[in-house]
This record gives structure tokens, sequence and C-alpha cells, in this order.
């Protein structure tokens, strides 16, 4: 019976389709009656024949998704999701990580359906490797780093397990990356290389010199040449000579005498291009040997300035400078206020968490930190109690607030909307990430701060730092 | 201090009642001659080929809804207006079966107002519009429901007529049976976006009043009061046949073009760009848009869906990584 109606309507489909009148002779639908009223009559019972008497066909072979792996930490309870979704609807990879950061340092991370971590999980909390493997349709068991695993581990896992295998066997690490390396992109390549920094020493620098030689990127090669040029090794002087013949010394100063370092005036375009190339690539020993002076001495009286030139000398510094002249470069600097958290992301790589934290600490009383992604970077999210505390006693948080009140009285005299004063929409970026950074009874003071100079409590500008206070979990 | 009320001289009064009673008999003529011209615009679609209906869909529903609207069957030209993104959303296979349920449900509208005189309330509302809020209080026999309400999805649709078109579907979360309800709002799309009065997963107490029909959906919040607690959804006995609600409601309310369903544990898979939702006994065709790709990893212990007769749109599901909301 069902498959004769079946096959009457699927007959009157085919006419109504290609146009024309369906067969209603022996229709018991119709009722008897002809032309348009039995075509209609046929009409309204197809109209609900399908969705009545039939059921959908399952498709062969369906392919089902791996189940998504189990948490390593607890997700972000249901009450704070729509909240978490708000703030990461911002395309800024800095806040995703600077969010989920601060999430995983209070015990919690982000829902999966509400946000999946990129391919490239550098700058996010390990706790993401697993979904980001998953995402990727990868396996999710985990492997160590040994030759046949090295090629099927995701790299964030590799490079996690080549760092810890380095910590534990320097001679086993460099030899692994010495087999497999070149099989990897110049972005991983780079990281692993970066991994040598921990227990760098003279057997390093065979495999060091053949990539600071051999190596398809320029990037990997300088980074080896860096590391090189820490082990003392020397490679190219006349380059070192050239960029010495570029500066010149003089003397600063009637009492003190002071001697100082720095390029000639009235340098070319295509000098100053030159100059640039050759900051690249010679070592901060052999430039002080081409000036005749030690690495020290080249640190006590180079000049410290804030322009691009500048920032190349510092990163030939950071990547290549002894520890002891790296460390009195970067005294000047903090003391001739120069410093800042960008410059500090050079070398935290030769300091320890503790050092730091204190030149962190001391920055943030000095150093202007309108962006403070680069603080971010170098600390991490939720920083404590006693940063949290310098952060809100800096010179450059009251100056901000004293901007804000005055950019909010503006509006309060109506003189134009304060959500379009370029002060205030900076303003929101430098809370946004001052969320990340501070306790949650810091957050607190900070919103209280900011509706007593006038912030309305409902105001976006606040979202982040509530978010911060109603996150649940270790409150440092 | 309240002043008296005038008292309503009988005349007047009998004036009005008249006026208004031509007016009502002006409207019902009015529908009934622009029902009368669908039909025969349905009929003409067929010795032509619905094909080229296809080929030409939003100009000719365009057209024949612009006539109901002057024929004051304003709701029931929204309608219309909306079987083009209703049909061609779907995969070319499946668009003749949906295209011939939609005109064939059209017919049955026409011929359950008739020549207007007694039509069901249900189907007066789909071609002229619901009553108004305080009619609707004021109907003793309206259903009224108290309980907690969780929003599965808030949904905002432009319609031709400049208004936007809000529905919210709700669950209620105290039966064992499931009981849905959907609030529609109503405002310009001159006014911008609004923001939303209702967020996914916001869990509430409420009394609704459920405008009369056979299978009570559409509501107004009487009352509404926060509430603290996350509460979980109710756990539903699961019957073999999944689409069976959705059959039962069609025999009454032939007219109805979508209505959310209670799936049972399942999990959501793929066929080339197609997504299903598949379960023990049964396996759907999904809305592919707005599928998130983590959702398809979860196991979903029970889902809600708004069922079309032929593809599914997934609102919300339990899982065993919590709720998952498609609007979310």
């Amino acid at each position: 019976m069902l498959e004769d109606t079946l096959s009457r309507l699927e007959a009157a489909k085919l006419r109504w389709m290609t146009g024309g009148e369906a067969d209603v002779r022996s229709d018991p639908f119709t009722s008897g009656t002809q032309g348009v009223e039995a075509q209609l009559r046929l009409l309204a019972q197809a109209a609900l024949f399908r969705q009545t008497c039939l059921r959908p066909s399952a498709p062969s072979k369906l392919t089902m998704v791996e189940p998504l792996p189990a948490p390593p930490l607890p997700l972000l309870s249901t009450h704070l999701r729509p909240a978490f979704r708000h703030i990461m609807q911002q395309q800024d990879r800095s806040i995703w990580q600077g969010l989920t950061g601060l999430m995983a340092a209070r015990g919690v991370m982000a829902h999966p359906f509400d946000w999946l971590p990129p391919q490239d999980t550098n700058g996010y909390a390990d706790i993401y490797i697993p979904y980001a493997k998953w995402k990727a349709g990868l396996d999710n068991h985990e492997m160590e780093l040994t030759a046949e695993t090295w090629q099927d581990m995701y790299p964030a896992e590799r490079r996690n397990a080549f760092a810890e295998l380095r910590a534990k066997d320097t001679t086993a690490a460099r030899a692994m990356i010495e087999a497999y390396g070149s099989t990897l992109s110049a972005d991983e390549r780079l990281g692993l290389i970066d991994c040598l920094a921990q227990g760098l020493g003279a057997d390093d620098i065979p495999y060091l010199t053949e990539v600071s030689t051999k190596d398809r990127s320029a990037k990997v090669k300088a980074r080896a040449a860096g590391f090189l040029a820490r082990l003392g090794v020397a490679s190219d002087r006349d380059e070192a000579k050239e960029l010495a013949a570029f500066m010149e010394k003089s003397t600063k100063g009637i009492i003190r005498r002071r001697k100082e370092i720095a390029l000639r005036s009235k340098l070319n375009g295509a000098q100053q291009n030159r100059v640039s190339a050759l900051l690249d690539t010679v070592t901060f020993t052999q430039l002080a040997a081409a000036l005749d002076i030690t690495p020290d001495a080249l640190a006590d009286s180079y000049v410290t300035e804030k322009n691009t030139i500048a920032l190349q000398f510092w990163g030939l510094c950071a990547r290549t400078a002894p520890r002891d002249a790296l460390l009195i470069y970067w005294a000047r600097l903090r003391s001739d206020g120069v410093a800042n958290f960008s410059r500090l992301a050079g070398i935290t790589d030769q300091l320890s968490r503790d050092q730091i934290m204190a030149e962190a600490q001391g920055l943030v009383m000095s150093a202007d930190l309108t962006d403070l992604r680069d603080m971010l970077a170098v600390t991490g999210p939720d920083v404590g109690r006693d940063m949290s505390d310098a952060l809100l006693n800096s010179p450059f948080y009251r100056a901000q607030l004293d901007a804000l009140k005055t950019a909010l009285a503006k509006r309060a005299t109506g003189d134009g909307d304060y959500r379009h004063d370029p002060m205030v929409a900076q303003f929101g970026g430098f809370v946004t990430q001052l969320a990340f950074l501070v306790t949650a009874e810091h957050a607190r003071r900070v919103a209280s701060d900011l509706q007593k100079r006038g912030l309305h409590a409902a105001d976006p500008i606040l979202h982040p730092l509530n978010f911060n206070i109603a996150l649940q979990g270790k409150t440092p | 201090m309240i002043e008296p009320e005038a008292p309503v001289d009988p005349k007047v009064a009998a004036r009005n009642a008249a006026a208004a009673a031509k007016r009502a008999a002006a409207t019902r003529a009015a529908i009934t001659d622009g029902l009368a011209e669908m039909e025969a615009w349905i009929a003409d679609q067929l010795p032509a080929g619905l094909s080229e209906l296809l080929a030409d869909l939003t100009g000719r529903c365009r057209r024949i809804a612009s006539r109901l609207v002057d024929a004051k069957a304003g709701t029931l030209a929204g309608r219309i207006d909306g079987i083009p993104a209703r049909v061609l959303a779907l995969p070319q296979r499946d668009r003749p079966d949906v295209l011939i349920s939609e005109l064939g449900k059209l017919v049955i509208i026409a011929r359950d107002w008739g020549n207007g005189t007694s039509p069901t309330p249900v189907v007066r509302r789909v071609i002229m519009g619901a009553e108004k809020r305080e009619v609707l209080l004021e109907n003793n026999d309206a259903l009224r429901h108290s309980g907690l309400w969780e929003v599965l999805v808030s949904r905002d649709e432009t319609r031709r007529d400049g208004l936007i078109a809000r529905s919210t579907w709700l669950l209620g979360l105290d039966d064992s049976s499931p009981r849905f309800a959907v609030l529609q709002d109503f405002f310009p799309a001159t006014m911008g976006k609004q923001g939303a009065a209702f967020t996914a997963g916001q869990q509430f107490k409420a009394e609704l009043i459920f405008y009369p029909a056979p299978t009570p959906l559409r509501a107004q919040i009487v009352e509404r009061r926060v509430v603290d607690e996350h509460h979980p959804w109710p756990i539903t006995p699961q019957n073999r046949d999944i689409l069976r609600g959705f059959t039962e409601a069609l025999i009454h309310e032939p007219w109805i073009t979508e209505l959310p369903i209670f799936l049972p544990s399942g999990r959501l898979g793929k066929k080339e760009d197609a997504h299903y939702w598949t379960g023990t006994d049964a396996t759907l065709p999904l809305v592919s848009g707005g599928i998130s790709d983590s959702v398809m990893g979860a196991e979903l212990r029970q889902s809600v869906v708004l069922w079309n007769g032929s593809v599914a749109d997934l609102l919300a599901s339990d899982t065993n990584f919590g709720r998952y909301y498609s609007d979310a």
C-alpha cells in the first residue's frame, strides 16, 4: 500500500516537475474530482505523505570524527562561557594567548565548543596541544621522542620533548637534531635550535658551525651564528672591521670624561643600509676586537638610543654578546630610560625566572607600558600580587587614569562621544592586557579606579577585568 | 479620584459594531479572493513545470506574496516570501519534494479558510497574524504553564515588510516529556541590530501563556524570574520513531513547517560536505551551516533540532562536554 502510494506520488512529482498534469484516474486521494481540483488535492496529499509516512534514509559510510580528547584541566564554567566568547571575538592572537594563559594559570581551560587552538600552538599553554592535534586529525596518544617517533610528533609536542631531552642529555638532543632537524620547517628548526641555549657548550660547535653555514634559512643560520659567538667562535672578521669603520669613538663629559662609541654622523643612505646589514651578521666580540677594546668596554661605551639602528645593535648584543657584556649594556639601557619589555624579551633565554621578574618589576615602574603585550610575552599572565601592586602603582598607570578622567570629562561637558576619543580606544587595549596580568583582587581595584574616573559600570572596557574577577580557581 | 466612565450611547455602539462587522466582512472577502488567486497561481505552476518555478522561485513567490499583502493576508505572504530561502538552502535533490510540500500546505491552508466564516483559529493566525498580547491574556482557554525554561537559540530573520522577526526557542526543564515554546518579537529593521534579550543557555522561571493550538508552541511570557543555579535537561523517555511527534503534529496541523524534536543519544557524522545526526534507530540530515568542528567529536546525550520534514537544524545538545548551543 505504502509502496503503491509512493510510486503514484513519485510519478505525479515527475509530471509536475517537467510540466503537466499528474494521472489521477485511479487515485483514491482525489475523490473522483478532475482537472485543476484533482491536481490541487493530490498536491496537498503529496505535501504530507513524505513527511508523515517516510523516514530519511541513512547514507552509507558516514565519516565519524575521533572523539574529542579529555580536557587536561577543568573546563571553564558554563556561566563564564558567554563572556569568554565575547572577548575571543576580537581577532587578535595576543588577546587569545593572554586570555587562555590567564585561564590556564587559574586552573581552567577554554571549552572546545567555544574555541580550538590554531595549528601553531606556540604562545599557548601546552594543555591545548591535544586539541590542536585533534583538530589536525592526528592520533592523540602520547609519544616519547625517538628516532622512530620524531616525524610523527606534533610540532609543539616535538619541541617540548626536545627541550626536555636537551635538559636531561645535551649530547643525545644534539644528535637527534643533527640527524633529523633538516626534515622540519624553518620555523620549527629555529624553535629547536633555540632549545640548544640550555647547556650550550663547546660540544655544540661543530653542529652549529654546520648550521650557520649550510642551513637553508637565513634566520636559522643567524641563530646558530649567534650561539657560536656566545661560545667565542669568530667568523668573518673583515665584516666586523667594516662595521667598526662606520663607528667613531669620542669622550663625553667635562669631569667624568666618559668614552662613547657611536655611528659616525652624516652616513648616507647606502652606508646606513650597509650598517644595518652588518649588524645582523657580525658578532659582538668581533666588533669589540675590531674596535680594539674588550666586549665589556664596548658594552660600557656604545650609545643608548631609541632608533632602529640602536634596536639592531641591541639585537646583535642579545644574540652574540658574552653574558657579562650583555648585562652591562642592559643595565645602561635601564639607567638611560631606553629599556623596555620588547628589549627584555630578547634576553629572557639567558636569564632565570627570578631575574626576569626582577627586571620586569623595575621596568614596570619606569617604562612606557602602552603596549602590555610585550610584558605579557615576557612575564606570562597572572603575574602575582607583588607585580600587580607594581603595575597599579606605576607612574604610567596613574597617568593613564588621569588621561581617562579628562577624556570622560569631555563627554560630561557634551564635548563629543568619549568612545571616539583615541585615548579611550587605546586605553581599552591597555586594560584588556592588564586584565590578563593582574590578580583577581587587583582586577577589582582597576575596575573600581576606572569607575571612579567616570567609566560606566557596564562599559565593555571592563569586560576583561570582570572576567578575571569572576574566574574561579587559584588566585595568587 | 476616578472619574466614572461616560455611558455609551446605544446608537453609537450599534453603529460601531455594524462598522466593525462590515470591516471584518470586507477583510474576509479580500482574503478569500486572495487565497483563490493563490490557488490559481499554484495550479498554473503545475502545467508549466515546477522546474521553471524553481528557476525563478524568488521572483514568482514575491509576486503572489505581494498580492496576498494587498488581500490583507500579510502573515501568509511572509510565509510565501520565506519559501525560496527554505527550498534553495537544500541540496538540489531535495528541492522538488520540499517545494511540493510548501505548495501543498498552502492549498490546505486555503481549504481550511474556505470563505473565511469558520477557519480554525490557528489557520486564521497563519493567514492574518497572531492576536495581540492583551487578547491572548484574556483568553481563558489559552494554556498557561509555569516552570523552568532554558533558552536554546535566538534567531533573527529580516522580512520583506521591513520587520525583523526574532524567534527565541525555549526548552521546558520541568517535565519528563519535552515541552518547547517559541517567543516571537518583531521590530523594524531600520532600528538596526537590537541586543538579544536572551542568550543561549540562559535559564529562568516563567509563566508562559501559549497561543491556542493543537500543538501549543508560540507563547508569551506572563511573568519571569531569574534563577541562580544552572539546571540539567530533563531525561526524556525515548521513542524509537524519533519523528513521531512531527507526524502527529502534522495530523492536527498539516500546515506547520517546522517543529522542535528531542533526539536521543547520538553523534554527528559527515558524508562529503553534508552533516548528519545519527543514533541507534535513525539518521537525520542536518543543516550544515554553523556546526562547529568540535561538536563533531562529542557524544551527544540528548539534542534538540528543528525538523522541517526534510532536514534538521541542530539547536543545542547536552554532550559529554557539557552543553552545546549552535548559535553561541
